[in-house]
């Protein structure tokens, strides 16, 4: 056990009986020093003892779910955009709807610019594919809440090869067809 | 009338002509009878409910051997709203004349969008993964391209062939030279770089090989007028065309309005020297992104003919409904979608006998009726 910890305990008086498990393993301290889990009667309510922020709980319990909560996002609709034009606030997108499994674009929007991530400003062009998907934000206590998630897929480059290559293909295809 | 194939009554009559035009609120496609089972196909759309080319499905429905009886296939530029499905068509028409631009022989234009084909799948976008079948098609089977350029007579139906008994000639108006040497330099906005992202390739604007077609049935004339617009430079778009010395001459009584009834697609020399008094007027609308036309537009033309017509209507553009949840936080957003694939329209114009009747299917209707206001 780290010494702090056991040091804090003691100052706040507190049962070792009552001291998570896992704790007792330095190696998971550190991750159970994140979270205070009041689920009993006695602790319900109650704020983490000072200067003490592990976890605790009545039973000698392990609740390893518990300690990778973080936001969690459950898509109810997802398409797949192609941005068609750009406008000076806003830019318009045909959209493929990936939770129908349709493969061709049935639905089109305009979207504010704003929508568009700085990270992602500049793979902003006409051609360009994005992921947006509506569903229900989860928070780490639990909460549900409306939201959306609109990220740029970052395609591989074209690289000076695959462009060569489409030139020699380009004059054997001009040189196969035939005009008259 | 609903346009159901099992619907569209009997098929022209030999010595009949009909201009059949598609259009859902993306993408057009026209069917042309000239005469004795003879058909032309310019374009191609998707017909959404059967999932099918709609000038094939149609043509099937009429019971017609496409196979056999198509005698020429256009393909007025490579938009997507224009080339849906048009590897099936060049596939199903087998005897028919592939004719198109140059494009598709120019080095410079395959180089250019191979590297949006080639290797990642993700970025291959329909349009391209389209123009790269048909180019499978016409090389396996050994197919020439019949090039399209200005004043050109593509294809010829001699006099007494057809049950009508008037000749037949079908003539390409552009690209010039200089429009097509305009296109290859505007290419580069689309020429993919070494070390730039993947991405996929959307049409470039305004198109300048826009093919537009001339047909001549006896005296009677029909303007296809594609997608070509107008620019600045008198020796491109319409002007072109209106100041050419080597075009048909004569004035046509159907014409398919450019560019879907756009400003930049309209040219009053056009409507005062190519067309007759009060032609019938035919356009697809563009439902997507900034649509077309707009109200002024549709003043504009309905001022000029009363026989103009809409294969969809401007307000069609119903979407699917999902989960409240979805639907409440696209609203939250502020984004405003809506459906990219309403049913395919038709309208229908026949003559026979030099009477004119005109069929209106799904959402088509007279132009005047696209706007509830105008």
């Amino acid at each position: 056990m780290a010494g702090t910890d056991a040091v804090a305990i003691k100052e706040n008086n507190i049962v070792p009986g009552t001291i998570l498990k896992a704790l007792a393993r330095e190696h998971l301290s550190s991750i159970a020093k994140q979270i205070w889990i009041p689920n009993t009667e006695k602790t319900l309510g109650t704020s983490a003892p000072e200067g003490l922020s592990i976890g605790l709980i009545d039973h000698p319990h392990f609740h390893p779910a518990r300690l990778h909560v973080r936001d969690s996002f459950v898509a109810l609709q997802e398409w797949e955009g192609t941005i068609v034009s750009i406008y000076e606030d806003y830019f318009t997108a045909r959209l493929v709807d990936i939770t129908a499994e349709e493969s061709i674009a049935s639905e089109e929007a305009d979207f504010p610019l704003d929508d568009i991530p700085a990270c992602d400003r500049d793979l902003l062009r006409p051609g360009a594919i994005f992921r947006w998907a509506v569903g229900y934000r989860r928070s780490p206590g639990g909460t549900n809440m409306r939201g959306y998630q609109l990220a740029m897929r970052r395609l591989p480059q074209w690289t000076k090869r695959e462009l060569d290559e489409a030139k020699v293909e380009a004059l054997r295809i001009a040189g196969a067809l035939k005009m008259e | 009338m609903p346009l159901k194939w099992n619907n569209l009554g009997t098929p022209p009559l030999p010595e009949q002509l009909e201009v059949s035009i598609f259009g859902p609120g993306y993408g057009e496609s026209i069917v042309i009878h000239i005469g004795s089972g003879r058909w032309v196909i310019v374009d191609s759309c998707i017909d959404t409910v059967s999932g099918r080319p709609a000038p094939i499905a149609y043509l099937n429905a009429c019971g017609v051997d496409v196979a056999n009886a198509v005698d020429v296939v256009v393909a007025t530029h490579w938009h997507d709203d224009h080339i849906r499905g048009m590897a099936q068509v060049v596939n199903a028409c087998r005897s028919a004349k592939f004719c198109s631009a140059s494009t598709l022989q120019a080095p410079e234009f395959l180089a250019t969008v191979l590297p949006y084909a080639s290797r990642n799948k993700i970025a291959e976008g329909p349009g391209v993964r389209e123009l790269f079948e048909i180019i499978h098609i016409l090389e396996n089977n050994k197919r020439p391209i019949t090039r399209a350029i200005a004043d050109r007579r593509i294809k010829v139906w001699n006099h007494g062939t057809l049950a009508h008994g008037q000749p037949v000639a079908l003539w390409t108006l552009t690209p010039s030279d200089l429009q097509y040497a305009k296109f290859l330099t505007e290419l580069t906005a689309l020429m993919p770089g070494v070390g730039e992202t993947k991405r996929r390739a959307v049409p470039q604007r305004p198109n300048h090989v826009s093919v537009v077609v001339w047909i001549e049935i006896g005296d009677l004339h029909v303007l296809l007028g594609a997608d070509l617009e107008n620019t600045t430079n008198p020796g491109i778009g319409w002007s072109a065309v209106i100041s050419s010395t080597g075009r048909p001459t004569g004035r046509a009584t159907v014409f398919k309005i450019p560019h879907h009834g756009s400003k930049n697609a309209h040219h009053d020399q056009v409507w005062r020297t190519m067309l007759v008094d009060k032609p019938f007027a035919v356009l697809t609308p563009n439902n997507r992104g900034r649509a077309l036309p707009t109200e002024a537009d549709v003043t504009r033309i309905t001022g000029l003919t009363q026989t103009s017509y809409s294969t969809a209507k401007a307000s069609q553009r119903l979407r699917k409904r999902r989960d409240r949840a979805v639907e409440k936080t696209v609203r939250d957003m502020g984004v405003k979608l809506r459906s990219a694939e309403p049913e395919v329209g038709l309208v229908r114009l026949r003559q026979h006998n030099s009477a004119w009747t005109t069929e209106l299917f799904n959402e088509a209707c007279l132009l005047k009726e696209i706007y509830p206001s105008v």
